[in-house]
């Protein structure tokens, strides 16, 4: 290419100075001649040029990958998974000449920027001369011009030891791991965290750097303490290219070659693009591409040509649309995932390619019984957030509605193309992607007209109009999601229930604002107000309010969600928070990482508090010697509650923790494992 | 009546002021022609919608290859202009001159931008933009020696 562009360059610089060489008589016919010659090679050129296709990528031995990967001046194209537009996709850039505005706005979101390569200008993380210690391993960050690099152990030598399973620690590998430098050639995510990969020497690989960045902290983690994990259970190697390829690119196939495990990946296209929810545009393209057909639809109206739109399909459609992913699946076997990727496109029977999870699933739990039991609620609800489309189509709003312009599906409050230009609005926007007023009780009035009114809405709430109690999220769409260390509202729309809690350990939403009631208060009022019975409670549900129980008893995901409500605002006015910090400073030296990280987040809402010297991976030695502090601290502040509230509190009449009570709740504690699902 | 010559002469003969009127004429009709056809083919780039002209990463090709296309039409106005105001200049070597710059930027402007918008390099544009600016010179060189020109 360098070399025809140089031909032609040339010959219309020798066009130029032959002009100015020659006599004006000479010029006349020969120079427009030679100028249309120089157009006519620039056509051919063209022509040449502008269809060409990427090469095949070819399958490297371990040793030239790795001298690639060692070459400073090797494109970070070339270390990652094939971008190469593939069954039918086309790529956003196809899409913007005709649709600018969507274009635009999906460019906004952080769907576009799940995944992206490395550039000068994408990177939150802070690679400025860091190093990063983790058990005996040692990371080194820098920067050299636009490139990141990493000295680590060799990323290829661990998957190979460990299958991908990891034990940071003194023991688990025999023998020294040698350090090597890589690139960071991609990222995952640019919303909460931002999550680094490094190319393998095997095939197109890409290994996950063991540390993610936390965008809001601005601080580096170590990816096991991210995300709720056993505090001493194997530390995962995680490759991008087995599972984060199917929804965090368009078209992903992990292409193993035979049954190798030598993966030579080709995505269509990084990120998810507008072809994820519309289905492949090659026809569509091609379609609208004579401007006849153009304006025959401007003239006729109706549905576009070859493509899908989400927002005027039936509800099942569009909501397996966003199921592809947000769901909890696995391929489904005949669909030879690890060879061609999933097949699903947009209007599909989602059932046909994912097997849909549901709790107890024995097929599910074949493979693994973590994901089959440890991402739900013993109700069958989903806990995992990004989830959703497993809590959606159990609600009764999807499930029961009989008229389907009725019928919930994501996008009945979700838009996924903000009509709003304010930068600040767009902002708002991108954190959920809700559309106008969905954030408000709009949502649920689509259908619910009856509540528009004050009066009927106090009458069905039993609380004033304008409190958080009349919202219709707080009540029915309560935070029984977790995910990127924080609560999440369940997508599940319920009513709440005492029998999900007492019988399922599942926070109920009453409890979840009134943080400093019992299970039994609760049941009461649902008896009196609602008629709605609950099983006997034992005698703890009587004395001792409900979300201490979850927090001290409960297993870590209830334990996280619970930290996390423990800081949400709207509960705290509810509840009142002076009897919170001796809690949450127990709470500091919760055995999981991301349990310890939201009760820091949730004590530091408490204004005493707000300075604390806390770091959730510390030693524990560290940790309890800070819980101690906040204790003695919270002692001299002579919170005095009412004694109702202390008693339920845990809070003595002198103002003291009840240790010996709260201790007893500790050792009731759920230690069950849990490896959730990716958030 | 003379024979004609069998020998080429080493200096051919100094175009006259009629002869270089002619030729900027029918350069500025040409130019506009092919570059009024450029547009057309542009628009039908736009229209059908080819993804080497308005895929999201060659805008700065659409650019070039516009402004390539307006370039080229505005030099044909300007030898059309030249032709007609040419009398009223000095003869000899300036009008020469002039000529041959102006012409020579009549390939190498529209033509640089072109091939800029051709091959380009990661969105930047080609080696062609070099052309462009000798062009760009030239043509400032001969507008500033028929100002000159003017002035006297």
């Amino acid at each position: 290419m360098a070399t025809l562009e140089l031909i032609v360059f040339l010959a219309a610089l020798l066009v130029c100075a032959s002009i100015l060489l020659k006599r004006a008589r000479w010029l006349g016919g020969s120079a427009w001649a030679s100028m249309i010659v120089v157009l006519l090679a620039g056509v051919i050129g063209s022509v040449i040029m502008l269809p060409g296709d990427e090469d095949a990528a070819a399958i490297l031995s371990g040793q030239q990958k790795r001298q690639l990967i060692a070459h400073a001046s090797t494109p970070v194209k070339q270390l990652v998974p094939r971008q190469q537009p593939a069954s039918g996709y086309q790529t956003s850039d196809r899409c913007k000449s005709c649709h600018p505005k969507e274009h635009a706005s999906w460019h906004q979101s952080y769907h576009r920027s799940m995944t992206q390569l490395v550039e000068s200008n994408n990177v939150l993380g802070d690679f400025d001369d860091r190093t990063l210690k983790q058990g005996r391993f040692e990371y080194h960050l820098r920067r050299e011009g636009d490139r990141l690099l990493v000295t680590m152990p060799d990323p290829d030598v661990l998957l190979v030891t460990e299958g991908g399973e990891l034990v940071l620690g003194e023991t688990n590998l025999a023998g020294d791991i040698p350090m090597v430098e890589r690139p960071v050639v991609m990222m995952t995510g640019s919303h909460s965290f931002q999550g680094y990969w490094v190319p393998s020497t095997q095939g197109l690989t890409l290994i996950q750097l063991p540390w993610i960045y936390n965008i809001l902290d601005k601080r580096w983690m170590p990816s096991q303490d991210a995300f709720i994990r056993p505090p001493d259970g194997p530390r995962r190697v995680a490759v991008w290219n087995e599972n984060c390829i199917q929804c965090h690119a368009l078209g992903g196939n992990p292409n193993e070659i035979g049954g190798s495990g030598l993966l030579m990946s080709t995505v269509s296209e990084m990120g998810i693009s507008c072809e994820a929810c519309h289905g492949a545009a090659d026809q569509h393209i091609a379609f609208y591409q004579n401007p006849l057909n153009r304006y025959a639809q401007h003239l006729a109206g109706g549905e576009p040509a070859h493509i899908l739109n989400p927002v005027d399909a039936s509800p099942k459609v569009s909501t397996q649309v966003c199921g592809q992913c947000h769901s909890s699946f696995f391929p489904r076997p005949e669909v030879d995932y690890m060879h061609g990727g999933n097949s699903f496109r947009p209007g599909d029977d989602l059932e046909k390619t994912h097997h849909i999870i549901h709790y107890g699933d024995p097929e599910a739990r074949a493979a693994s019984r973590e994901i089959a039991d440890g991402g739900y609620w013993k109700d069958g609800t989903i806990r995992v957030g990004g989830r959703e489309y497993n809590a959606l189509v159990m609600s009764p709003c999807y499930k029961k509605a009989t008229d389907p312009s009725r019928q919930m599906t994501c996008l009945s409050c979700h838009q996924m193309h903000s009509q709003t230009t304010g930068a600040r609005e767009l902002d708002a926007w991108r954190d959920d992607q809700l559309a106008d007023g969905m954030r408000g009780d709009t949502a649920c009035l689509q259908c619910h007209e009856q509540y528009k009114q004050n009066a009927a809405l106090e009458s069905h709430t039993f609380h004033p109009a304008n409190s958080s109690g009349s919202r219709c999220y707080n009540c029915h769409m309560p935070f029984t999601s977790y995910a990127l260390l924080k609560g999440i509202r369940g997508h599940r729309v319920t009513i709440p229930s005492v029998d999900a809690s007492s019988q399922y350990q599942k926070p109920n939403a009453c409890n979840q604002c009134h943080l400093d009631q019992t299970l039994a208060w609760t049941a009461d009022h649902l008896q009196k107000r609602y008629q709605i019975q609950s099983e006997p409670l034992g005698e703890e549900h009587h004395e001792t309010a409900a979300s201490i129980l979850w927090l001290t008893r409960g297993d870590a995901a209830l334990r996280a969600i619970t930290a996390w409500t423990y800081g949400w605002d709207t509960a705290r006015d509810v509840s009142g928070d002076k009897w919170i910090p001796p809690l949450l400073a127990q709470t500091l030296d919760d055995p999981y990482s991301a349990v310890r990280y939201i009760a820091h987040k949730s004590l530091q809402k408490s204004i005493p508090f707000r300075e604390i010297n806390y770091d959730y991976v510390s030693f524990p030695a560290e940790r309890q010697k800070v819980r101690d502090q906040v204790m003695q601290s919270w002692l001299k502040q002579q919170n005095r509650l009412d004694p109702g509230r202390a008693g339920r509190c845990l809070v003595l009449p002198g103002g003291q923790i009840d240790q010996a009570r709260l201790q007893l709740f500790l050792d009731e504690r759920d230690d069950t494992e849990q490896t959730w699902l990716p958030e | 009546m003379n024979p004609p010559s069998r020998h080429r002469e080493k200096h051919p003969p100094v175009p006259s002021r009629g002869e270089t009127r002619l030729l900027h004429l029918r350069w500025g009709w040409w130019l506009l022609a092919i570059f009024g056809l450029l547009g057309l083919v542009l628009d039908s780039f736009h229209g059908f919608k080819k993804s080497f002209y308005v895929a999201e990463d060659v805008q700065l090709r659409r650019l070039l290859w516009m402004t390539a296309h307006a370039s080229g039409v505005l030099l044909g106005i300007l030898n059309i202009a030249y032709a007609a105001s040419l009398k009223r200049f000095a003869s000899g070597l300036v009008r020469i001159r002039s000529s041959m710059g102006l012409v020579a930027a009549n390939v190498a402007i529209p033509s640089g931008l072109f091939l800029a918008g051709l091959f380009l390099h990661d969105n930047r544009p080609g080696t062609g933009l070099l052309l462009f600016s000798i062009g760009a010179l030239l043509l400032l060189s001969s507008l500033v020696l028929l100002a000159g020109s003017a002035r006297q």
